[in-house]
């Protein structure tokens, strides 16, 4: 089932996951123009296709998760030369922390979600499987390796 | 560096005010969403690396005939060591002529008289490679192979293998790259065990790979696969390595493969003169093509086919093709239902074998199909499960067992088994409660329960060849490891 939003519900809703959605497609895509296309995307999704939310984690999540799908979907789609740096494209910031979103951002594609909806985001594995749309054990498996590869301490990591 | 400067980082990066008020301007204009025709393309990816991976041997077989498989559950139960509560020692007859020195505690028992369990307790990582344990020391930068030891598990103690190690060096350009790097393999029981050593060359960037794929059955050659880019570039292509001689072969060349972009899998037919290729399709999303090495012809898939952009494919056979369709929600994009058919491609003649299945999401609705290569897992909504031939259509019936929340299959590398796990969600690592065994040639699923599997935390579980299922673990303070293979 759909509904209808007002103008104000929809504002409301960006004010609040706007930036979420927003850094989740920075994680996976890398580049301003392409995250604010997925951002601008999800929101249009909500205002034509939301389904009725049980409570606003739930709006969270399948906001996250149309999020990750048309991010899936950019990365195959995009037009492929038009890459540039990710120092150019982010404010700046010290070396220790850009030195830690280049790891994350160069995982391959399939361990970089889950290691940032569960290191920023702070969802649990089983609600990282439902925005993700795989298994949990799958999740749990995508998370360990992508900490292996990225061969960063986790202290402080819950 | 750590998660936490992650976490700062991130923090910094927030959307420009244009972006709001270029999403509110949208809710002003009622401007029309336009929907994207080729949604859902990882999941088709997905599906598709799976296909690849169980495509070589699952052709349709016989014995898949049977319209009935009985489920047996194993009444013993697999007590799993660890900490804090059994010692692997405590279980078995203690180790005696300890081939070699610091040797890890290793003990067995058998399930029912049925499945052979061996626990290996160890203070450093074992790498397992076609039934063997290795240890193996890299180079500081990874490039060269500068110790390595071997060992089979014989009773309860690991054995030294000696190992003729071969040494084979990768040093070819290709469009303008120079491929560079050590790979270390040998040749044991009639199968080929390879070693790569870091891809990186000094004159390439990081993002350009070599990596090998051994071929089924084949032991004096394999695939090289040659990357280039990473993520939104990225182009994979396959040429033929001999080990012997070390030379390349572009056995693709006078198809016109190579002319396809941003091509980055391949998945072939089981005498390899057949490939599906997929490549990404510019701004548009996926396109799949069938290259014929014989007929030196390369035909996108949806032509081919007639069916459309949204067709995936793999092989059932040399000469057959597994074509799966879906519908997706109008909601999130998620798959809603499935129709497979079997493609002769030599007469083109189609068969529909599975029609608008239930696609199967434990998260919202947990039944309908599983797709695995040719064949798939069909679980009704009261958790009844059939076996489906994507081939044929035939159905068989898995009597005596219900699909369970949890639970899970997962194929084996020749795709005639599959392994059946559940995890209890509220353990921390794993937690597999129950472990089983479908064996589709021969017509049996056997499982069993295991206790105490909190003990430990396991990270992983997987095929280790067709007949042995390893999970790696560990202890809760992370200083122990733990091995346990299954031979079914």
């Amino acid at each position: 089932m759909k509904q209808a939003i007002s103008t104000q519900q929809l504002e409301d809703a960006y004010d609040a996951y706007g930036t979420a959605v927003y850094r989740l497609a920075m994680a996976f895509l890398g580049q301003c123009a392409d995250a604010e296309d997925v951002t601008q995307e999800t929101f249009c999704r909500l205002l034509y296709r939301a389904p009725i939310f049980t409570d606003e984690n739930h709006q969270k999540r399948w906001l996250l998760q149309v999020a990750a799908n048309l991010c899936r979907n950019q990365l195959r789609g995009f037009w492929r030369k038009r890459v540039t740096q990710l120092e150019d494209t982010i404010p700046v910031i010290v070396p220790e922390e850009l030195e830690a979103l280049n790891a994350v951002m160069a995982l391959p594609e399939q361990y970089k979600l889950p290691i940032h909806l569960y290191y920023y985001e702070g969802y649990l594995v089983t609600e990282i499987a439902e925005i993700l749309k795989m298994g949990k054990s799958a999740v749990k498996m995508r998370l360990k390796r992508g900490r292996e590869l990225l061969k960063m301490e986790l202290e402080g990591s819950n | 560096m750590n998660i936490n400067d992650y976490r700062k980082a991130m923090d910094h990066i927030s959307p420009s005010n244009e972006l709001k008020e270029r999403i509110m301007h949208k809710k002003t204009t009622h401007r029309r969403y336009a929907p994207v025709h080729r949604v859902l393309a990882s999941i088709l990816t997905a599906v598709l690396m799976l296909t690849c991976v169980t495509t070589v041997a699952l052709a349709a077989s016989p014995e898949l005939r049977r319209a009935v498989l009985s489920f047996f559950r194993i009444e013993e139960r697999e007590q799993v060591p660890g900490q804090p509560d059994i010692n692997p020692s405590d279980i078995n007859q203690p180790d005696v002529d300890q081939p070699y020195d610091n040797q890890p505690d290793i003990s067995q028992t058998e399930i029912g008289s049925l499945v052979k369990a061996q626990y290996i307790k160890m203070d450093q990582r074992y790498g397992l490679s076609g039934g063997l344990l290795n240890n193996l020391t890299w180079s500081d930068d990874g490039r060269t192979l500068l110790e390595a030891g071997f060992w089979e598990i014989k009773d309860n103690n690991l054995v030294p293998v000696q190992v003729d190690m071969r040494t084979s060096q990768i040093d070819i350009t290709f469009q303008g790259i120079n491929y560079q790097g050590n790979l270390y393999w040998f040749i044991r029981n009639g199968e080929l065990h390879l070693f790569q050593g870091s891809p990186y060359g000094v004159d390439t960037r990081p993002e350009d790979e070599w990596s090998v794929e051994a071929i089924p059955e084949r032991t004096d050659v394999l695939l090289l696969k040659l990357a280039q880019g990473q993520q939104t570039d990225y182009t994979e292509y396959p040429m033929l390595f001999y080990l012997d001689t070390g030379e390349t072969e572009d056995f693709l060349a006078s198809t016109g493969a190579k002319q396809l972009e941003y091509a980055y899998d391949y998945s072939w037919s089981e005498n390899m003169r057949r490939a599906l290729i997929l490549c990404s399709a510019g701004t548009g999303g996926l396109q799949e093509w069938l290259c014929d090495l014989d007929a030196r012809t390369l035909i996108r898939l949806d032509e081919l086919t007639g069916m459309g952009e949204e067709v995936s494919a793999g092989f059932a056979d040399n000469d057959t093709l597994i074509l799966t369709t879906h519908t997706t929600s109008e909601e999130n994009e998620t798959w809603q239902t499935i129709t497979c058919y079997a493609y002769d491609i030599p007469t083109g003649q189609k068969t529909k074998t599975l029609d608008k299945a239930h696609y199967y999401r434990w998260w919202d609705e947990p039944y309908g199909a599983q797709l695995f290569g040719s064949r798939c897992v069909l679980i009704g909504e009261d958790g009844q499960v059939r076996l489906v031939d994507l081939k044929t259509g035939m159905q068989t019936v898995v009597e005596g067992f219900t699909w369970q929340t949890g639970d899970e299959f997962m194929p084996s590398p020749s795709g005639n088994k599959l392994l059946y796990y559940s995890s209890d969600s509220k353990a921390e690592g794993l937690g597999i409660s129950q472990l089983g065994v479908v064996d589709l040639e021969k017509g049996t699923f056997i499982a069993f329960d295991r206790e105490g599997y909190g003990n430990l935390y396991e990270e992983g579980i997987g095929w280790s060849n067709d007949s042995t299922v390893s999970i790696n673990a560990r202890s809760s303070d992370g200083e122990t490891r733990y091995l346990i293979l299954y031979t079914f």
